[in-house]
């Protein structure tokens, strides 16, 4: 008998008994793919470089760890170790937090965060599956790639950084594409072309969009940023930093026009107040716009005496503190700038950034002072440097004017004082010690004993710290100004003159001012306290490491420093008042322009003619029309060659060529043109 | 079992008001070809974190007032605009026709056969086709000029249905931009009444006396040689009478003992007190299993009001009820 089954009847089944065959390169696309090989590879490469971009921040440990997650994650794809299961994985996490703890004092601060992102994105590579994982780990690769930038902005970084932004734009590219290969130059082809039409959008944007500055202050760096001259003088400061071969700033001058060596003392800070020991500056110093000299304090002596005005423009290194240096009295156009009464230039905030700003100077000007001020320039603490007080007064009585005094002073330093980097340590009667027992020390002791000296017998002074000299790159026309030009001098109040700079260091050993050269003023043992690499050693070498210089400060004046003061006066300079319709505009009809010009491009390439034998068919046209066949609507292909021998029999050889290809494009049994034949009758076309 | 009706597909007042704008804006044809009028192209999922990423970049870069850090941020959404391009020529100058359809049942998929192919030279890769139930076909164009697409498609009621909007869709270059195109095919496909299992039985009845091939039941042996009938579309070729061709006398086929010669009528009148559909399905249950289940030799036809189908076997007999059960008294359904 019939029997019925009592099987339920899938859909699937009788369906699929329907289904045709499928085409074979087709593929059931599931929601989360897991990822091949390739790609794997290729973001393990990326990873690798983002993080080596990070090399001088980054903890060694991190590394350490990074190579065992490489390693690991490579014997995964192999197939011989598996996942990390959550035991592992919640291990890992701890001994992070614990390592990063140790590792920084403080959570909060950039190193500690970049180091921790950095961390995530090396672990992550342990859990990359699918699709959407490894999209993760490519898009923190770009933010670690950027986060380089925060400790290092050269050339080099730059330029590897480009290439490890390549890697992870071609491994988004291999993850969304189906046949394409990481290393092929289809690849190559594609992330090329899209990265060179960005780079002048980039540009555009870069250039254009509106900068707003710091929106919140940020944690500092911890240590990239070389403090220089401190805003309190003590003895031994100067030390370290005249050990030190660290950049502090770059300065070029308008028409390579600059001042003596002599006359380079770029101001820095003024202390006026001294406690036996320890210089500072005044208390509840007022700041005042700098683009207003205050007629009643300073009057430069003629502004019109153009010799002595120097316009120049510095690149000032991160310091962390938030005064600048620049030749005396110094004009700066810059709203951000203060001033204080005693000619220092002052920021809002500290400089955490490389910055760049221009100043007019002249050297030739003659200040007033405020009586106050100049009570405040004598006061010398009591019960210190008896000796010092009482041998300045003995001084002065042997002397008719003070300006003989100074010159005493000045004559008793040039006797038998020597400079050195390594003074004997001095007492509690810091000037005492120094000028009648050790007789040796650096700017500092001179700057410092030569004020107390001066004070004595009441004349009004002051010690100056900041830079001195300067090495002159002719390369490219600056000036190099390294920590170990710190100094510190003396300026003194002269009646009918104003404040007029003393160095008692010039006194002692003038290489160090008159060439800007330390290391000429120095002993031989003095030297070797020196960090080995001021030495110069090779001509070539150090030719090449100031070519180097040149081209990094070109860099640093050009790109890292372009700001918001300097878009508007680019802005301005092209394009006049900037006002929020035409900075609106600016940023807008370029876009749209850009737009257009790229739409009409892929609109037109994508709509190019259909088959190639059209597109061959339709070239012979037009190449014969411009010989003078008339083709019309209703010819055929050997119609329209007929009228061609006619029309021109010199080429018919050629012609007959071209005719027997088409006839084999069209009557055989090939179906698809290979790109050989193509270019080969196309060629055959364009050359008859 | 999934069933695709047509409120669970168009779930709410949008989805159906959406459906008839796209359509009204690219009505049903056989062949599509992609270009700017008919391409959607915006920021994808990935697209709008990766805009996220960018703004981070630029947060870090302006509060730092690093320009290098704002460089990235620049250059990463430079060129997510530069993909929007990539993307779009990505997609357009394909050409989607339709070559065949496939018949399946009410309810139940069918499956689309799709040309694609390129009218320029470019390589297409990774691109996706869809249909409204989610089920995507990946394909590539970088060799061929075309390749074809199967594609299964919801069918909605008994009779010839459209096959709904295809999605064709890109992600190509970066993935950050998506760009898809909503086509409607001009054409029908056959959906079948939905099978629904029924407890009564088809009849059985042996052929008239009359009947030219004489079957004779035998007691027992297997394999043995009981004569031999007229050839019917299905029988196996071994068991052809290659002598009897041979003589002019046409193909017959051989019958052996065990050659049970049953017949059955499905009628459309043993489901009495059935509304129409219902007798449909239940019908179609019968002739799936009759199909799936019959010997070699029982033959099943058909009796439907105004429409007789005589007894047969083999694939094509039972694609042929089916059709006669799919169009029976159909009615034009003009919703998809």
């Amino acid at each position: 008998m019939f029997n019925f089954t009592k099987r339920e009847r899938k859909s699937s089944s009788t369906s699929s008994s329907i289904k045709g065959s499928k085409a074979s390169n087709q593929k059931k696309l599931q929601v989360n793919q897991t990822i091949n090989r390739e790609v794997l590879i290729g973001l393990l490469f990326a990873q690798a470089g983002a993080i080596l971009l990070n090399f001088s921040m980054l903890p060694v440990w991190l590394f350490i760890v990074a190579v065992i997650v490489f390693i690991w994650r490579i014997q995964i794809i192999r197939g011989r170790w598996p996942f990390p299961n959550s035991a592992i994985r919640a291990v890992i996490v701890l001994v992070s937090i614990v390592a990063i703890t140790s590792t920084y004092k403080q959570w909060f601060n950039l190193e500690p965060m970049v180091t921790l992102l950095a961390l995530a994105f090396v672990l992550i590579l342990l859990e990359v599956n699918n699709q959407r994982d490894a999209i993760k780990v490519v898009f923190i690769g770009y933010f670690v790639t950027s986060c380089a930038f925060l400790f290092e902005q050269g050339i080099v970084v730059t330029i590897a950084s480009l290439f490890v932004i390549w890697f992870l734009t071609a491994c988004l590219l291999v993850l969304h594409g189906s046949h394409i290969h990481f290393i092929s130059r289809r690849s190559f082809r594609i992330v090329s072309i899209l990265l060179v039409q960005a780079v002048p959008l980039m540009l555009l944007m870069l250039f254009v969009f509106p900068r707003v500055g710091t929106l919140w202050s940020v944690p500092l760096k911890n240590d990239s940023a070389v403090t220089g001259v401190s805003d309190s003088m003590s003895p031994g400061d100067f030390s370290n930093l005249t050990r030190s071969r660290k950049l502090a700033f770059r300065v070029s001058f308008k028409d390579n026009k600059l001042p003596e060596p002599s006359e380079r003392y770029w101001r820095g800070l003024v202390f006026t107040e001294f406690d036996g020991r320890r210089w500072d500056r005044l208390k509840n110093e007022n700041l005042f716009a700098v683009n207003k000299v205050n007629a009643t304090t300073y009057i430069p002596t003629d502004l019109n005496d153009q010799s002595s005005v120097f316009n120049y423009e510095i690149v000032l290194e991160p310091t962390n503190t938030p005064w600048l240096y620049a030749l005396p009295l110094a004009t700066i156009n810059d709203n951000r700038l203060k001033r204080t009464s005693t000619n220092e230039l002052w920021l809002n905030n500290p400089v955490t950034q490389r910055i760049k700003y221009e100043v007019y100077s002249s050297l030739n000007y003659q200040a007033n002072e405020q009586q106050e001020r100049l009570q405040q320039a004598l006061s010398l603490p009591q019960g210190f440097n008896p000796k010092t007080i009482e041998t300045a007064k003995l001084w002065r009585s042997e002397v008719s004017s003070n300006d003989e005094y100074i010159n005493k002073v000045l004559n008793f330093y040039n006797q038998s004082f020597t400079y050195t980097l390594s003074p004997p340590k001095v007492g509690f009667h810091t000037a005492d010690d120094f000028l009648f027992t050790t007789q040796s020390g650096f700017c500092e002791h001179y700057a410092s004993s030569f004020v107390v000296l001066m004070r004595a017998v009441g004349i009004p002074a002051r010690v100056v710290t900041g830079y001195q000299g300067g090495e002159w790159n002719a390369e490219d026309n600056y000036l190099l100004v390294r920590q170990y030009d710190a100094h510190a001098w003396a300026e003194v109040w002269l009646d009918g003159e104003g404040w007029i700079r003393f160095d008692p260091t010039a006194a002692v050993a003038p290489n160090r001012i008159e060439q800007g050269g330390l290391l000429d003023s120095l002993s031989v043992n003095d030297q070797e306290l020196l960090d080995s690499t001021i030495l110069p050693s090779l001509a070539w070498i150090n030719s090449l490491s100031l070519k180097w210089d040149s081209l990094n400060y070109s860099w640093q004046r050009w790109v890292l420093s372009y700001d918001q003061q300097q878009q508007s006066r680019f802005l301005k300079d092209f394009f006049g008042e900037i006002t929020a319709t035409r900075l609106a505009l600016l940023l807008i009809v370029p876009a749209i322009f850009m737009l257009f010009i790229f739409s009409f491009f892929t609109l037109k390439n994508s709509m190019r003619p259909m088959s190639q034998e059209l597109r061959l068919y339709n070239f012979l046209c037009k190449r014969l029309k411009k010989k003078g066949v008339a083709i019309n609507a209703g010819d055929t292909i050997g119609s329209i060659f007929v009228k061609a021998y006619q029309k021109l029999p010199s080429a018919k050889p050629q012609l007959l060529s071209i005719e027997s290809d088409f006839n084999a494009i069209l009557y055989s049994q090939e179906i698809t043109l290979s790109t050989e034949k193509y270019r080969h009758i196309k060629r055959n076309i364009k050359n008859f | 079992m999934i069933s695709y009706t047509w409120d669970k597909l168009f779930k709410n007042r949008f989805q159906i008001w959406l459906d008839g704008w796209l359509k009204r804006r690219n009505p049903p044809q056989k062949t599509h070809v992609l270009k700017h009028n008919n391409i959607f192209i915006v920021p994808s999922k990935t697209g709008l974190y990766f805009c996220v990423l960018i703004f981070l970049l630029w947060l870090l870069g302006t509060n730092y007032e690093n320009n290098l850090i704002l460089s990235i941020a620049f250059l990463l959404l430079a060129l997510m605009i530069v993909c929007i391009h990539h993307t779009y020529a990505h997609l357009a100058g394909l050409s989607i026709s339709i070559v065949k359809t496939h018949a399946g049942f009410a309810g139940d998929t069918g499956i689309i056969d799709l040309i694609i192919k390129r009218i320029n030279t470019r390589s297409y890769e990774a691109i996706e086709l869809s249909s409204i139930v989610d089920e995507s076909v990946r394909f590539s164009l970088l060799d061929d000029d075309h390749v074809k697409v199967s594609l299964r498609v919801p069918l909605l009621h008994r009779g010839w249905c459209q096959p709904g909007r295809v999605k064709i869709t890109t992600r190509f270059p970066l993935g950050l931009i998506v760009a898809w195109s909503y086509l409607y095919i001009d054409s029908r496909i056959l959906a079948y009444p939905q099978a629904v299992e029924s407890s009564v039985m088809p009849t059985q009845q042996l052929l008239d006396e009359n009947d030219e091939i004489v079957h004779q039941q035998f007691k027992s042996g297997s394999e043995e040689f009981a004569g031999i009938r007229e050839y019917v579309a299905g029988d196996s070729l071994r068991d052809i009478d290659w002598r009897v061709m041979a003589r002019g006398q046409g193909l017959a086929t051989r019958m052996y003992e065990d050659h049970m010669s049953e017949n059955y009528w499905l009628d459309w009148h043993q489901f009495e007190g059935l509304s129409k559909e219902a007798r449909l399905s239940r019908l179609c249950f019968c002739v799936l299993d009759l199909a799936q289940n019959q010997q070699s030799s029982s033959t099943y036809g058909l009796r439907l009001p105004n429409h007789v189908i005589d007894p047969s076997i083999g694939e094509d007999h039972k694609l042929k009820l089916l059709e006669a059960l799919a169009l029976f008294e159909w009615e034009r359904v003009d919703r998809v």
